[in-house]
């Protein structure tokens, strides 16, 4: 495919015998096994590129393909690369092989061995990207996988595919949760068109006036996960829900707790997902730690409350319970919350688990401040909670 | 098309917009493809401003549609002057017109206030349309205005098809705040536009700003870029570094380091949240001061 590094700065791969069009339809499907989602009209679009300008110019050929072919952030940071990858081949070996050799934590034996696989490009991905895209598929697959408890899930692709359903699912809410404007035959506020259309009857005169019921307004949600040790084989799916929400309702609101809270809307919000690791990363050792849920609640009422909690908050807490306060703190946490808030709900994954056994002293005492107790502990289990969301 | 690329990235900055190469290729892609344009990038980037300046590089007129939360096709594409409706329905009544004539007259292109979308379609001369904060739209209207980029049509009922009589330059712009679907993504040419780097930042306030002392320009881009680099809750953007360059002129600062006082106090034009402003203390200060050069 190579024909050896560029010298003059154009596509070396375009100066061999096969034609542009070729080529080019050649590097559309090399990204489409990359995960870009290009279609005809893109593809027709980058052959046209040929008629508008000078294929031998690479920045132009470049720029040109990334701005058809790219449809996200993820997409045109990658690109480079990729585009590297197949039209310089030798050149990205020549780069790898370099970097192998400075690289001090490479034995010395392994240093010059060559790059594998560079036009299947898997070696060259971010780490774990390769092995992200879910296997098998299919719509009974998905069925199954609905009703698998979070933590049974081990393999890779499974947990992807789960996460996948989890923020379909988000995206779901906000449908249910949005109700178009209605025309009515009895309301309050009146519907001009239809007044209108039903007047001409009458000479213009409104004998029938047409109502509308008014857009519903989105509630507010405030997300508050538990991300302690003992949630573990939860909260990473549940992250990913929690996140799912925050990025399709314009006005959620996301927190994580361990033993202290931490607001995360606007890191959830980053959809530029190097930046999201790199945030994750710096949370990475709040993960796993104790639970002080009633702490947390309290920190949360004190500094957010006032601001975030109001008549149409609906306060959804994802927690096992677990907690190393006072009860009486946590019902008092809760006590403030239920006063101000539309709705509060509790989510327990160990809810779903038959081993699970609650402490009663604590429920009784919890459970008439909540609107909903609920298990959270597979995709089913969300569902449930998103179609008793879409009846408030 | 190289050389017409050179030719609207000296366009656009003598309408004082410095684009480099990249972007003017995709505003060429979009002229010579009619595709519309999705950019995308943190807010204070220059999406907005990049419309304004193709309108005023192609001297053509700027249409701008606002998106929200709630808009609907009334508000985006047309909506009946229902007043004038009435008020003509009771002169037909009057003149004593058949209900069939009456209908005919009431919904006409008399009666009919054209919005953004629309308007932008009814131009003789291509305008540049702006569809501003997209991500901030309903799902079902970003639906909608799928069928229009295709079609360039617009069905009013009573009145039928609106085909556009000229195609307009589409710009749309998204901040992230929600997923855009794949379709609407497909749709478009895609471009994310990243904060500038120092070299383009100084050229652009140079170019906002002529009167700026030199050094004093560089070191308020340096002082930009290192703040920038650093974990905000709302990084600052072109506009806030112009913003802050203006601050600082009024004050008649020469130099960054002559007063740091001053420096903290006009902060407020670069950051706009209580919590960012409580992280700049003395010692963060300190390390994005020095060395400027």
């Amino acid at each position: 495919m190579d024909q050896g590094a560029s010298q003059s700065g154009q596509p070396s791969s375009l100066r061999n015998d096969q034609s542009p069009a070729n080529r080019i339809q050649d590097f559309v499907s090399f990204l489409r096994g990359h995960g870009y989602g290009v279609g005809i009209q893109e593809t027709l679009d980058s052959l046209r590129l040929a008629t508008l300008g000078n294929l031998l110019d690479e920045s132009y050929l470049r720029d040109g393909l990334r701005h058809l072919l790219c449809r996200s952030l993820d997409e045109w940071r990658r690109f480079d690369l990729l585009f590297e990858q197949f039209w310089h081949p030798q050149r990205v070996i020549q780069a790898e092989q370099q970097r192998r050799r400075r690289d001090p934590r490479i034995p010395r034996g392994n240093r010059n061995q060559g790059v594998t696989g560079l036009s299947h490009a898997e070696a060259e991905l971010p780490q774990g990207e390769a092995d992200d895209e879910p296997k098998g598929g299919g719509a009974g697959r998905q069925k199954a996988l609905t009703r698998i408890d979070f933590r049974f899930l081990t393999e890779r692709g499974e947990m992807q595919a789960m996460a996948q359903l989890a923020e379909r699912l988000a995206r779901l809410m906000r449908q249910r949760l949005m109700r178009r404007e209605r025309c009515l035959n009895r309301g309050r506020k009146i519907h001009l068109r239809r007044t209108l259309r039903k007047s001409l009857a009458y000479g213009g005169l409104p004998l029938k006036p047409a109502y509308r019921e008014r857009k519903r307004q989105l509630p507010r949600l405030v997300l508050i996960l538990d991300i302690s040790h003992s949630m573990a084989r939860y909260s990473e799916l549940l992250a990913r829900f929690t996140r799912g929400l925050v990025l399709t309702l314009p006005e959620a609101e996301a927190f994580l707790f361990h033993t202290q809270l931490h607001r995360v809307t606007d890191l959830f919000r980053q959809t530029d997902s190097d930046t999201l690791r790199k945030r994750l990363e710096r949370l990475a050792p709040l993960w796993m730690g104790g639970t002080r849920i009633a702490d947390s609640l309290y920190q949360f009422n004190r500094q957010f409350g006032r601001r975030l909690i109001d008549s149409r908050s609906i306060v959804i807490i994802m927690s096992d319970g677990f907690d190393s306060d006072h009860p009486e703190a946590l019902v008092a946490a809760l006590s403030v919350l239920r006063q101000r808030a539309k709705r509060l709900l509790w989510l327990n994954p160990m809810l779903g688990r038959d081993d699970h056994d609650p402490d009663e002293d604590v429920l009784r005492d919890v459970l008439p401040l909540l609107d909903l107790l609920a298990p959270a502990h597979n995709v089913a289990s969300l569902e449930s909670v998103v179609n008793y969301l879409a009846t408030l | 098309m190289t050389a017409e690329i050179s030719i609207l990235q000296n366009q656009l900055e003598q309408v004082g917009y410095i684009a480099d190469r990249s972007l003017a290729t995709a505003l060429m892609l979009l002229v010579r493809l009619g595709r519309p344009l999705l950019l995308e990038g943190d807010a204070g980037v220059g999406k907005t401003a990049v419309a304004q300046a193709l309108s005023e590089a192609f001297t053509c007129s700027l249409i701008r549609l606002q998106c929200y939360e709630g808009l609907d096709a009334n508000a985006a594409v047309y909506e009946w002057n229902y007043p004038h409706q009435l008020l003509a329905l009771k002169l037909h009544e009057q003149a004593g017109y058949e209900p069939a004539r009456k209908e005919a007259e009431i919904f006409s292109e008399r009666f009919l206030l054209p919005r953004p979308l629309l308007k932008a379609i009814t131009q003789e001369q291509s305008p540049v349309l702006l569809i501003d904060e997209v991500d901030r739209a309903d799902e079902a209207f970003e639906a909608y205005l799928l069928e229009v980029l295709s079609d360039f049509q617009i069905s009013i009922p009573e009145l039928g098809t609106i085909k556009a009589r000229s195609i307009p330059y589409v710009v749309l712009t998204s901040n992230g705040a929600r997923e855009l679907s794949d379709a609407l993504r497909r749709r478009c040419l895609f471009h994310y536009l990243d904060y500038p780097d120092i070299g383009k930042e100084l050229a652009i306030v140079n170019r906002r700003l002529p009167h700026i002392d030199e050094h004093l320009a560089a070191q308020i881009v340096q002082f930009v870029h290192r703040l920038r680099a650093t974990d905000l809750r709302k990084k600052p953007g072109i506009a806030e570094t112009l913003d802050w360059a203006v601050a600082l002129l009024s004050l008649d600062i020469r130099k960054l380091d002559d007063d740091p006082q001053i420096l903290r106090d006009t902060l407020g034009s670069l950051l706009k949240t209580q919590e960012d402003l409580g992280r700049v203390d003395g010692p963060f200060l300190a390390t994005l001061m020095a060395p400027l050069t």
